[in-house]
């Protein structure tokens, strides 16, 4: 589904600050597989979403999502294509428009209705309604709330929700539970788990918690230095312990883990 | 004081504030194109009006307002130009091209011509002269407003909701960031346009400097109708800031009323309540001893 070849990145080139962030990066997903992102602040795994996702264009290298090249899409283009979250549960949503408007927005684009139609319309209500049910939150009950008024966790998993809406090729999760407390970072987890299972999306997620890393999907990736140091299939992860994969982390890369908000267990 | 004619001229300048309040208030981003397009709409009503089509004049003043947009969202969007500096440039242009449709004179009277006001006059004349100019105004400002609050339910107005709430998510949607803000350039100064093309028919002329400084006209206006308390819901604020126009009109037609001072000193004191009105949460947060709030770091 997603194949990334060679992919090269430097900020500030030709200046003594210059950083290369990704290093001759390949990477190769299959259709529906869920893969989990560790490594290091400033191993580039940002850098490569914004890359896909097309808010960074590549030095070198090409991307190529479902067997069309997209290097040198335009960010709105490939949006079509690809859900993207953030870290911060803000970025994802409108703060003055309400929950359905906010719904409205992506689901009247996605469905290439005239931009001069009336959104959302009744209709569309009943299906918002449905689809927010299934967050459990009681957000159905709120369609006319602006979402300037939900908690984070809220947001994050509306945000989930309108990402998904309409089924993407690709998300990509950077973080996006990092900014929630414990209890609503596993229900936004669990919802994670069970969207991109029951629609078959193919997903990238970086974590800075190793067990969750571990956890979910069926195959985890450690990135050092521009580059992807570590490939563990389903196989292979259902052996390690998180203790184990810190330990192989040192022994490949000759450095600790290190990374100001690690979380060992969550 | 004439309280009726500060009210036809506020339903007028209402569509000015309805333009500025689209480029200001909903996207946030601060556009001058309006002092040129203002003057535009203005310039080529009053010659379609001598040409006799006084109707396809308020159209054509629409029309070429918002054709000044696009160009400012072009300079802002395509050739990257800082926002600001964009509508100046615009601004600055189209003051050739004012001249130009004037056919070179800097003024145009409308004496003896038929505007959209005396062909209704015509149509009704059972209506007193004020009365007459009084409802046309006012239909001209529903009309736009309802337009309005029907326009911010649509997909498209509900983007340019949205870009200028959140950019971010706007641009990590499908939807093209840039094309909503050129779309939102000219939706605002076709506003701006059809509030200079109605002005020229009512005041029966057309002067080449009536745009100077309207940016600020349009933004106090808008100000004072956020005074106005009202539920949050779209079609308050929009109705509030059409109001705006109207409370201003009011205001300075009652300063002039009391003589507080002279007429001339009017846009400094224009400027000096929108300075006010938005250093006011900067003082509000100085007064309280408190920082005003940050806004949230992009990542």
């Amino acid at each position: 589904m997603l194949n990334v070849l060679g992919a090269r990145k430097t900020f500030e080139a030709g200046t003594p600050a210059a950083r290369t962030v990704l290093d001759g990066l390949d990477l190769r997903l299959e259709r529906a597989e869920f893969a989990t992102i560790i490594g290091s602040n400033g191993a580039g795994k940002s850098t490569l979403f914004a890359a896909i996702a097309g808010s960074v264009f590549l030095d070198e290298g090409r991307i190529i999502l479902d067997g069309r090249d997209i290097s040198r899409k335009k960010e709105h283009q490939r949006a079509r294509d690809i859900g993207r979250l953030f870290q911060d549960p803000r970025h994802g949503t409108a703060p003055g428009l309400t929950i359905e408007e906010n719904l409205a927005l992506v689901y009247s684009k996605a469905s290439g209705r005239f931009p001069l139609s009336l959104a959302p319309r009744a209709k569309d209500r009943a299906y918002f309604r449905q689809v927010l049910s299934r967050l459990d939150m009681g957000l159905e009950d709120r369609l006319r709330t602006p979402v300037g008024a939900l908690s984070g966790g809220q947001r994050q998993a509306l945000t989930l929700l309108i990402a998904t809406l309409v089924p993407p090729k690709l998300l990509l999760l950077d973080e996006h539970t990092a900014a929630l407390d414990p209890v609503t970072a596993k229900k936004v987890l669990a919802l994670t788990r069970d969207i991109t299972a029951a629609h078959g999306i193919t997903t990238l997620m970086i974590t800075h918690n190793i067990s969750s890393a571990l956890e979910l999907g069926t195959r985890t990736l450690m990135m050092n230095k521009g580059r992807i140091v570590m490939d563990l299939g389903a196989e292979q992860r259902r052996q390690l312990s998180v203790e184990d994969l810190l330990e192989r982390y040192k022994n490949t890369v000759h450095e600790t883990l290190d990374s100001d908000k690690i979380l060992l267990s969550g | 004081m004439n309280i009726a004619g500060s009210l036809q001229l506020g339903f007028i300048y209402s569509l000015l504030a309805l333009g500025v309040f689209i480029t200001f208030r909903v996207m946030n981003i601060p556009d001058l194109t309006a002092d040129g397009s203002f003057t535009l709409g203005l310039a080529v009503s009053a010659v379609f009006c001598i040409s006799g089509r006084p109707f396809a004049g308020l159209a054509a003043g629409t029309l070429c307002g918002a054709a000044a947009g696009i160009v400012t969202g072009f300079l802002q969007t395509k050739a990257g130009i800082h926002p600001i500096l964009a509508g100046i440039l615009t601004m600055t242009g189209l003051y050739s091209v004012n001249l130009a449709v004037m056919g070179a004179s800097p003024n145009l009277s409308l004496i003896g011509v038929p505007t959209v006001f005396s062909v209704f006059q015509n149509a009704f004349p059972g209506l007193e002269r004020s009365a007459a100019r009084l409802c046309l105004t006012f239909f001209l400002a529903a009309a736009s407003a309802a337009a309005l609050v029907w326009f911010f339910k649509t997909s498209l107005g509900l983007r340019l909701r949205a870009a200028g709430n959140n950019e971010k998510m706007v641009r990590a949607s499908s939807i093209n960031a840039e094309a909503v803000r050129v779309a939102a350039l000219a939706i605002a100064n076709a506003f701006v346009g059809l509030a200079g093309a109605a002005l020229a028919q009512y005041q029966g002329y057309a002067d080449i400097n009536s745009g100077a400084g309207i940016v600020i006209v349009g933004l106090a206006s808008v100000i004072l109708g956020e005074i106005i308390p009202h539920r949050g819901r779209a079609v308050f604020v929009i109705l509030c800031a059409a109001l705006g126009a109207v409370i201003y009109r009011l205001l300075i037609a009652l300063v002039l009323y009391l003589n507080f001072f002279p007429a001339y000193m009017l846009r400094l004191v224009s400027a000096f309540i929108v300075a006010l009105a938005l250093a006011s949460p900067k003082a509000r947060a100085a007064l309280k001893g408190l920082r005003p709030r940050k806004k949230a770091p992009p990542c």
